[in-house]
């Protein structure tokens, strides 16, 4: 199953994040979350600190898409990807990290945000991969 | 960099909903990256019904993406793309389901 919208913010088939914002209303972590534009997020943590969340449906998202988010959003804190039929390469995980911006899933960020360097957080197939080819 | 097409267009389908094209760019430094960028702009331009993915030739590998979709190489491009490249894709967009 392809993305539902192939091009840029890849906005969700239903228009909107529901199951997104339901989780983040339901994290211990999270202090209040602002809907900024359909695709992005300002979620305030308990902890003060205010990150800027870019979601989207994109089936592959790799650096390119990454850069073209950030050219018509502004520099970003994270990025969710949310369908499970899409995902995201390890090279813009890699890179995102080196800016201290976290890619993730839904799942991987609410697990990230229990982290203060969030962005660091790896799943453990990530973690496997990372160690396969001496990243970390 | 290189352009395929995949997905119901190019299996040549009489219905489908959008064309789907994928850049492929050699280098995921940020101006190869913003190349691509333009490159998918460039063709939105022409084709609004186009999809357009772009992905480094690292994370095509990563994802096996040509392969899954069976994309279809269209057209390559060294360097900077021209006027005449874009126009070679369009036709050869326009033309594929006659062929």
């Amino acid at each position: 199953m392809p993305a539902h919208n192939d091009n840029f913010p890849w906005m969700s088939y239903y228009g909107n994040y529901n199951f997104f914002e339901q989780r983040m209303r339901e994290h211990t972590k999270v202090d209040t979350i602002e809907r900024v534009n359909p695709s992005v997020y300002s979620i305030m943590l308990t902890d003060g600190r205010k990150l800027k969340v870019f979601i989207c449906e994109c089936y592959s998202f790799d650096t390119a898409e990454y850069i073209e988010s950030c050219e018509n959003y502004g520099p970003v804190q994270a990025v969710v990807i949310s369908s499970n039929w899409c995902g995201y390469s390890l090279d813009v995980k890699r890179h995102c990290m080196s800016e201290q911006v976290g890619v993730f899933d839904t799942a991987g960020f609410m697990a990230a945000i229990n982290k203060n360097e969030y962005w660091t957080y790896l799943t453990e197939y990530e973690r496997e991969c990372f160690k396969e080819n001496g990243w970390r | 960099m290189s352009i395929y097409g995949f997905g119901s267009y190019f299996k040549g389908a009489s219905a489908y909903q959008d064309i789907d094209l994928l850049i492929v760019h050699n280098s995921t430094d940020y101006s190869a990256c913003l190349a691509a960028i333009s490159l998918k702009n460039s063709i939105l331009q022409e084709i609004g019904s186009a999809g357009v993915s772009i992905l480094s030739r690292v994370a095509e590998l990563e994802f096996d993406f040509i392969q899954r979709s069976q994309a279809i190489l269209l057209v390559e491009i060294e360097g900077s793309y021209k006027d005449s490249e874009l126009m070679e894709l369009f036709r050869k967009v326009n033309t594929y389901k006659k062929t």
